[in-house]
């Protein structure tokens, strides 16, 4: 709260100590902090740019500036990829990089690059200079090494302050290198200590309290205890005891992320639960990608098979319409039919599809396949982006592909419509807030994942696992417990 | 902040024009008609803080409204508030020291707007920030346009003297409603002195109105009498500068516009252009000079972008070369030419013939005698041509230029002829150390005009007379120097004859030469010895009589090098452009046959 003693402190120490860096665990009022700040210096008549990583993030710390009342023309939000790229494709030259209009988010590299580039140069410092008398940066422990090279280009413009929690850092996957704490930014970016209490748990303080007690652990890679913790463990029995447990959670108040790991179990994980839970996505998932290339590219035949394909892994209850025998017909370009008459109109478009391929044919199946009885679909952002995606190319006359980009970057703009009955994993859910949170298997997590799993429930988590002792953790990535720094609990 | 280029297609007369600026202090120059004023309005609309100007089908060029009108203004020194990343920063493009725009400010380049005007068939004016090599463009506000500071002197002499919305004098003011509770409290002050005015005749007709209603039966009133009604939300428009108790209104046109200047250069903090037209306009010569000398300084201390039009001697002569833009506009094509730098003692030439720049050509004349001499011949012809209603040489703008003998004559000509003027040169051609001058003048565009090989210009005249003509001259010299001055002149050049009268045929046989011999010696003794200044026609007034007398003898002269020269001259000096309106209705015809 604005009057609360140790925000205040917090506010002086960023303000006294810029350029440096803040450490503050999951649900301690790291938003609180930020909109303090810029609120403080907006007072002193100042303007700040504020950047993060995710649209949801940007949306949260806006809210956050509105309740501070901080003057719209004082702050400025934006994800640093969008703000990135509205620097380079402005200034191609600066940035030594030329740009379509519509962002081509692979690149993202070179972007981040490019921006860094042109932060160098004197009129964007220049610019920036004007502009603000502060740039913050959110969730800093997700900044990959070319996100951080931009930064520090700004931070020698304008006092920068960065903020995260290197036990969030979840982005170490793939050709992926974020930031090491240690190495990239306490040097440009001294630790600032801020007093902080655990705020997302207002209901339920016993288990706030307890995932600032583990940190410790999991830095250490320390076992960890769930027999005592304020959680509800439920041991596995067999495969299915999760079903039950968050059928159980459907009768639940409030939001309810159910957490996997990867894509594939959690599709499947949805599957069993029959549709009662949505699979939330990746902005940049590639199985619509991938659907959507085969459209524009692949002979009829071989699309209509992969629309089944994507349909029956979408959805539950349908593979037993279309069995496989069939699905491997329609792919040979053999008689594809049905005797059951609630399935020909659904078989019709089918085989539509499969003698001419446009969006209209794709759209009349996809709207069949949907309609039959029986059929529940569970990845239902993958099902919104395709058939927004085939009916955006049917309106502009594009490619699919290309209708795909615009459809997501759209959403990434705009946001998508949440649910809240949902599977999901810890790199999707990360700075997201649930009421409840099921974690089907903590022992499959590294030490990030099971700290941010553990901390997005506000009210309560419940953890299947076959023991009440989960073995030590490994911390992914480099070696945090060196770098990460001491944090002071008040 | 500072305009550094204008481009403009399609506006009034200019059909295009393209003006790189590298000065603060700039002052048009050039013919009536050149545009000169069109390029001070372009300035102004593309700059304008005004909302929605109004625009009308004359607006463009030759009414021809198929191709849209624009006008492109480059900015640099951009204030601080413009370069806002939520305001105009990412806007920001290049220019590089040689002139040419970048897309992007880079680090050797200038940052600057480039903001472009566009007036289509609609008569929707547009203003957008554009971007040098991409489609982007980005609107720009009239709030954000204000910013620029641009002020235009002289379409409102008194607006920025008063207190009104908008002027200068209220930006200088601290607080918005200053103006209009001083106006509220005067209007108060004005009724309450109203009620407590002596009895009166309104009083009197006050009274009668109440009893007269009393007898109606009107309801009754305690007392009717005259009062000022209650004022309502003042403008302040009323209120205005004075001095003493007089109001600045009442002062000369000139004080009023220069107190205009003065006000609107404070009140801009982050300085400003300014658009000056005919600055001479209500000036004496010494405020003039004093004004300019002031806007100098303002504009060599950075506060200030000044640029005007002028159509005084006095401005030219007062600046410094590279102040002057000369402006011509050619078939719709405008061109604003700076003075070059490889121009050799152009600030001599231009305050020794600071009127040549506001005419259309230049005939130089070698010295005194040619510049005399082409005046009697302009005022010889001026008088037939007055005759049969043609125009004179003052409307066709040639203007003789005095070239101070030396190499400055070529010289003379040469500036003139590269800042566009057409030149024409007449000397002398009996100084063989002067030819390759002659020769790169000539190089350069110039007309030279050359008497006889060998001969100068009282050789020429002399050579070619009839004998009744060069009496007629020989009468002129002894008006001009005394008889015995000229006949010991050319008694000297003919072994000391002893001469008597004044007339030629007697010297002849008193010399006992021929005629040529009689010739050379009147011709020696008029070119004079140089060191004695005893040439005959060495002053502009002789020349001129000596050019009368040529004109009168001018029926027996056809075919002579000295009438053909004179020939050269008269057609130069009479040159009609094509009149531009047949050219451009022509080129309409063709564009609508397309």
């Amino acid at each position: 709260m604005p009057d609360d003693p140790s925000l205040e402190d917090g506010v002086r120490a960023i303000r006294e100590g810029m350029p440096c860096s803040v450490s503050l665990p999951a649900g301690c009022g790291k938003t609180e902090l930020i909109a303090a700040v810029v609120a403080a210096t907006a007072a002193d008549g100042g303007t700040a740019l504020v950047l993060t990583h995710t649209h949801a993030g940007v949306d949260a710390l806006r809210r956050r500036m509105a309740k501070f009342e901080v003057p719209r023309d004082q702050v400025v939000v934006r994800t640093i990829d969008s703000w990135a790229f509205d620097l380079i494709s402005h200034f191609p030259l600066l940035a030594e990089l030329d740009v379509p209009p519509s962002p081509d988010w692979n690149r993202s590299a070179e972007y981040h690059r490019g921006a860094a580039t042109a932060a160098q140069s004197q009129a964007v410092r220049k610019m920036l200079r004007l502009s603000y008398d502060m740039v913050l940066v959110d969730e800093y422990q997700d900044c990959l090494i070319d996100q951080h090279g931009l930064v520090v280009a700004v931070a020698q413009a304008v006092p920068t302050t960065v903020l995260g929690d290197p036990l969030q850092s979840l982005f170490n996957f793939g050709g992926n290198q974020p930031v090491d704490w240690a190495i990239h930014v306490l040097p440009t970016f001294p630790l600032v200590e801020v007093d902080y209490r655990p705020r997302r748990w207002p209901e339920n303080e016993a288990l706030g309290t307890w995932l600032v007690e583990i940190r410790e652990n999991l830095l250490q890679g320390r076992p960890i205890d769930f027999s005592t913790a304020p959680i509800a463990l439920v041991r596995r029995d067999d495969a299915r005891t999760f079903v039950r447990v968050c059928f159980r959670a459907l009768k639940l108040d409030g939001a309810v992320a159910v957490l996997g790991q990867f894509r594939n179990d959690c599709v499947s994980a949805a599957s069993n639960l029959q549709g009662t839970y949505s699979v939330m996505e990746a902005i940049d998932e590639k199985v619509p990608a991938k659907l959507a290339s085969t459209i524009d590219t692949k002979p009829a035949a071989q699309v209509a098979k992969a629309l089944v394909d994507f349909a029956i892994n979408a959805s539950a209850g349908l593979a037993g319409h279309i069995p496989s025998a069939k699905r491997v017909r329609l792919g040979n370009g053999q008689t594809f039919t049905t005797t059951k008459d609630e399935l020909k109109s659904a078989y019709a478009a089918i085989n539509n599809v499969r003698s001419k391929v446009s969006p209209t044919a794709i759209r009349a199946a996809l709207t069949e396949i949907a309609a039959l009885p029986g059929v529940t679909i569970h990845c239902r952002e993958a099902w919104y982006e395709v058939t927004r995606s085939i009916a955006v190319a049917e309106t502009d006359d594009c490619t699919v592909a290309e209708a795909l980009l615009l459809t997501r970057n759209h959403a990434r703009v705009a946001g998508r419509r949440p649910s809240d009955r949902i599977v999901t994993r810890p790199l999707l859910a990360k700075g997201l807030e649930y009421d409840h949170v099921v974690i089907l298997d903590p022992s499959r997590y590294s030490a990030q994942e099971l700290y941010v799993a553990l901390s997005r429930g506000a009210r309560s988590v419940t953890v299947i696992a076959e023991s009440p002792v989960l073995a030590a953790r490994r911390m992914a990535g480099g070696s945090p417990e060196e770098s990460v720094p001491p944090i002071r609990a008040s | 902040m500072m305009l550094r280029r204008l481009s403009i297609r399609n506006f009034r007369g200019i059909k295009s024009c393209d003006w790189s600026i590298d000065q603060r202090l700039i002052a048009m120059v050039g013919p009536g008609d050149s545009a000169k004023t069109t390029l001070l309005d372009a300035v102004g609309l593309v700059l304008s803080p005004n909302y929605s100007p109004q625009f009308t089908d004359a607006d463009f060029f030759n009414l021809d409204m198929s191709a849209p009108l624009t006008i492109e203004a480059v900015i640099t020194e951009l204030p601080d508030s413009f370069v806002k990343e939520s305001q105009l920063g990412k806007e920001r493009s290049g220019l590089k020291s040689d002139g040419t725009l970048v897309h992007d400010p880079l680090d050797d380049a200038e940052e600057c707007l480039v903001i472009r005007l566009t007036v289509t068939r609609e008569l929707e004016p547009t203003w957008e920030v554009v971007r040098p090599g991409s489609d982007e463009t980005r609107g720009i506000t009239a709030s954000q346009r204000r910013q620029l500071g641009f002020f235009r002197l002289g379409e409102r002499p008194d607006f920025h003297l008063r207190w009104a919305r908008g002027s200068a004098l209220s930006g200088l003011t601290e607080g918005s409603d200053g103006a209009s509770s001083v106006i509220l409290d005067a209007q108060r002050e004005a009724r309450r002195a109203v009620f407590d005015a002596e009895s009166n005749p309104l009083h009197a007709a006050a009274g009668t109105a109440q009893s007269s209603a009393t007898k109606l039966g009107i309801s009754p009133f305690t007392k009717l009498r005259p009062g000022l009604e209650p004022g309502t939300a003042a403008s302040a428009h009323a209120l205005m500068l004075h001095d003493g108790e007089v109001p600045l209104s009442s002062y000369g046109l000139g004080t009023r516009r220069l107190t205009s200047l003065s006000v609107q250069d404070q009140a801009m903090a982050g300085g400003s252009i300014i658009g000056i037209d005919e600055l001479e306009h209500g000036l004496e010569p010494h405020r003039l000079a004093h004004v300019l000398r002031y806007l100098k300084r303002r504009a060599d201390d950075q506060h200030l972008q000044v640029i005007l039009t002028t159509h005084s001697p006095i401005t030219v002569e007062t600046l410094e070369v590279q102040h002057l833009a000369v402006i011509r506009t050619d078939g719709g094509t405008t061109s604003c030419r700076a003075v070059p730098d490889h121009l050799e003692n152009a600030q001599g030439a231009f305050r020794s013939a600071p009127s040549a720049l506001l005419g259309r050509r230049a005939i130089v004349g070698e010295g005194a005698t040619e510049v005399g001499f082409l005046r009697g011949l302009i005022r010889h012809w001026d008088e037939l041509r007055l005759a049969v209603e043609l125009s004179l040489v003052s409307a066709i703008g040639t203007v003789i230029v005095n070239g101070s003998g030396g190499t400055q004559p070529t010289q003379r000509a040469r500036n003139f002829q590269s800042l566009g003027y057409p030149s024409l040169l007449l000397m002398d051609n009996d100084d063989r150390t002067v030819d390759d001058e002659v020769a790169s003048a000539v190089a350069d565009g110039v007309v030279a005009e050359r008497w006889s090989y060998g001969r100068a210009l009282e050789d020429e005249v002399v050579q070619s007379l009839t004998v009744e003509g060069l009496q007629a001259l020989l009468d002129l010299a002894i008006e001009l120097r005394g008889e015995e001055s000229i006949r010991a002149s050319v008694g000297a050049k003919l072994g000391d004859a002893q001469l008597t009268g004044t007339d030629l045929a007697q010297w002849q046989t008193e010399a006992a030469v021929d005629e040529s011999g009689l010739r050379d010696a009147v011709a020696a003794a008029a070119k004079g010895t140089k060191s004695k200044g005893n040439a005959w026609f060495k002053r502009e007034d002789a020349g001129e009589s000596l050019a009368a007398v040529v004109m009168t003898d001018s029926g027996n002269l056809e075919g002579t090098a000295l009438m053909n020269i004179i020939g050269r001259v008269q057609e130069f000096a009479y040159y009609e452009a094509p009149v531009p309106d047949a050219a451009a209705e022509q080129q309409t015809a063709e564009t609508a046959d397309a």
